[in-house]
């Protein structure tokens, strides 16, 4: 079983219209240690997290008489960050790659397991800081590296070569060789050379991928951060402290 | 001697010897003559005969010249009969006359035909003419020909393409559907797999009454009889459906299949779905499937029409039995379709969708399956709400039920 200490104590908001799901989840939750609030459509849950103190928010994507995906928009249009855990169906209407630039979290498919959803809620309620000082992972796990060299995060940004989120980057034009699955664990090292001479390096988890381009955007992909580099993190954490967007993967380069 | 005694022994024969004499009566020599006038004679006359059966016959040009030509020739042989005549009996102002009028002939045949020279030289030439038009006709009439085959095996390769498209469009909605059918089967296995593992943890925790498990149970049961609900309206596309058998099947039940495929995509995106009383006991005479297959992209139609609309958003099914017919509507809450584009939505590859959103042949093929069934699809231009109908006889003669359709 996993440490419950970190749910302990915690607000936990579901929202979800299949009460013979959110009961259980809410059950176990419960039983974690957790406080937890229950809506059965997202404008009910947005009430509840304007009222409340939320410290993670679990909420389907499509449901009668209020969507999670607005209220994903709506929650992280306030001031307070509450990470939220989409719960989509597989072949939603929703793309991945757009409920993350939307600013989820995470996204984890029905049917999931229980395991999963605790393992991604504590996951979200460790600050980023501590998260991303994980240790590597070891190599035979990692599939893929990417390699960049940039001018600087701006002019990359503006090339489409990448772009920061609150949780990853995108990365623009991967080579046929650096595609890999989508949950499969990459590392990467970006020197950006000009300026304060920036360099990102760590892993990540490759959470979208778009192989052709379409008409508006280019092809790419979004990668999640899981550990960064002690001298990276620093510098990662005060950029993504900084961006405007509520992105948590952006979709493409601005 | 009077002037008619004097002119009676000019001509008389009497003063003059018959030809015979000149060929000494020679045997030989007479026959010769004699056999070879009579034959030329005869083939003149045999000529100007044929002649004058042809031009009967047949519409030959300038046949009045024909005419004269046979003339012309018959009196050549009156001559050469003349001669033979000539041989016994001194004949010879007969001859001299026959031979007149057969130099009259031949001049004035001869001068006509100088004289027609340029009418026969244009008939000449439109001949010819018409000979080059009949070759070149010929040679159109290979072209067409080979056109011909090569429309026939373009139709034929058309056929097979069109064959191939209702596949692919029936590919096209399955993979549309699938999205549907996806949520409609992983919420329910959600629920199972959640509850399951809650129920696991309970059982470690020691928390687990008799109440709680018989709860669970028939929970489970229930949600995992709602999965094999959907599965079991995967039937109709689980095959094409245009080779099955006719039978009678219950309206109600075919409305039922299609809504369990699409009817949680209505109740999470908020479109109110409504479905009017219809009794079990109506039934239709058709495919079931095929009729599945309509109702559904009607019902799908519908949703995509209104989903993203402002304001009241439902779709309704209706049933009602006229006379021999019984009628499915599908209403949604749209202000009907545009008068300019009433005339294209049945059309093939018509969509107002954006790119990969709507192959355009989901009213088409569904209009091909109503007539195939001797109904009709049609849009209800005086519905104030975009209506639907579909058509279907009760019963239908089946010898002449279509066997192709899609």
């Amino acid at each position: 079983m996993k440490n419950p200490a970190s749910l302990v104590g915690k607000t936990v908001l579901i929202v979800e219209d299949e009460d013979e799901l959110r009961e259980p989840l809410a059950l176990e939750f419960e039983s974690l240690g957790s406080h937890v609030f229950q809506a059965s459509n997202g404008v009910q849950g947005y009430d509840i997290i304007t009222q409340q103190d939320i410290d993670v928010v679990i909420s389907d994507i499509r449901m009668p008489g209020g969507d999670g995906i607005e209220m994903l928009s709506k929650i992280k249009a306030l001031p307070r960050r509450t990470p939220v855990v989409m719960l989509i169906t597989g072949f939603s209407d929703v793309s991945l790659e757009e409920t993350y630039a939307r600013g989820a979290e995470a996204i984890l498919a029905k049917p999931f397991d229980l395991d999963d959803i605790e393992t991604t809620v504590e996951r979200l309620l460790t600050p980023p800081a501590e998260r991303w000082a994980a240790p590597f992972a070891p190599p035979e796990r990692i599939k893929r590296h990417l390699e960049r060299t940039c001018e600087s995060l701006e002019a990359a940004a503006r090339e489409g070569v990448l772009s920061l989120g609150k949780g990853g980057f995108f990365l623009g034009r991967p080579q046929p060789h650096e595609k890999t699955n989508v949950g499969n664990l990459v590392s990467f090292h970006v020197t950006f050379e000009k300026g304060e001479a920036l360099v990102f390096e760590g892993t990540g988890i490759l959470r979208w991928m778009r192989p052709q381009e379409t008409a508006e955007l280019q092809s790419g992909c979004g990668i999640e951060f899981c550990s960064l580099a002690p001298n990276t993190r620093d510098a990662v954490l005060r950029l993504v402290e900084k961006l405007p967007s509520p992105s948590y993967l952006p979709r493409n380069a601005p | 001697m009077s002037l008619f005694e004097s002119l009676d022994s000019y001509f008389s024969q009497a003063a003059f010897m018959p030809h015979g004499h000149c060929y000494l009566w020679r045997p030989a020599l007479v026959w010769t003559h004699v056999i070879t006038d009579l034959l030329i004679g005869s083939a003149y006359v045999g000529i100007s005969v044929t002649l004058y059966v042809l031009i009967r016959k047949i519409r030959l040009p300038f046949s009045a010249m024909v005419l004269a030509f046979g003339i012309f020739i018959a009196a050549c042989g009156a001559t050469h009969f003349m001669e033979v005549w000539n041989l016994w009996q001194a004949d010879y102002w007969t001859a001299a006359l026959v031979k007149a009028l057969t130099a009259a002939a031949s001049v004035a045949t001869c001068l006509w035909l100088v004289q027609l020279r340029p009418q026969i030289f244009a008939v000449a030439e439109s001949a010819r003419l018409s000979e080059q038009r009949r070759e070149a006709l010929e040679l159109i009439n290979l072209e067409l020909e080979r056109r011909t085959g090569e429309l026939q095996r373009t139709n034929e390769a058309l056929a097979e393409q069109q064959k191939l498209l209702a596949h692919s469009a029936k590919m096209s909605a399955l993979g549309e559907m699938a999205g549907g059918i996806a949520h409609e089967i992983n919420s329910p296995l959600a629920i199972i797999t959640i509850r399951a593992k809650v129920l696991a943890r309970l059982c470690q925790r020691g928390g687990l009454t008799p109440q709680v498990v018989e709860r669970e149970a028939e929970l489970l049961a229930k949600t995992a009889m709602r999965i094999g609900d959907i599965i079991k309206g995967l039937r109709a596309f689980a095959r094409e459906g245009s080779h099955d058998a006719f039978e009678f099947a219950s309206v109600k039940s075919m409305i039922e299949d299609a809504l369990v495929l699409c009817q949680t995509r209505f109740k999470n995106r908020d479109v109110l779905l409504e479905v009017g009383d219809v009794s079990d006991d109506v039934s239709a005479h058709c495919r079931p499937v095929q009729i599945t297959q309509v109702i559904l992209n009607l019902l799908s139609n519908a949703f995509d029409a209104v989903v993203e609309a402002n304001g009241e958003r439902w779709v309704k099914v209706s049933v009602e039995q006229r006379d021999a017919h019984i009628e499915i509507a599908v209403t949604d809450s749209g202000l009907g379709i545009p008068r300019d584009l009433q005339q294209k939505i049945m059309q093939p590859f018509f969509t107002t969708k954006e790119v990969g959103k709507g192959t355009g042949l989901g009213l088409s093929i569904s209009k091909g399956i109503a007539e195939s069934h001797r109904g009709s699809l049609e849009l209800d231009t005086m519905s104030p709400h975009t209506r639907f109908v579909l058509r279907l006889p009760k019963s239908m003669a089946m010898e002449g039920a279509d066997e192709e359709s899609s």
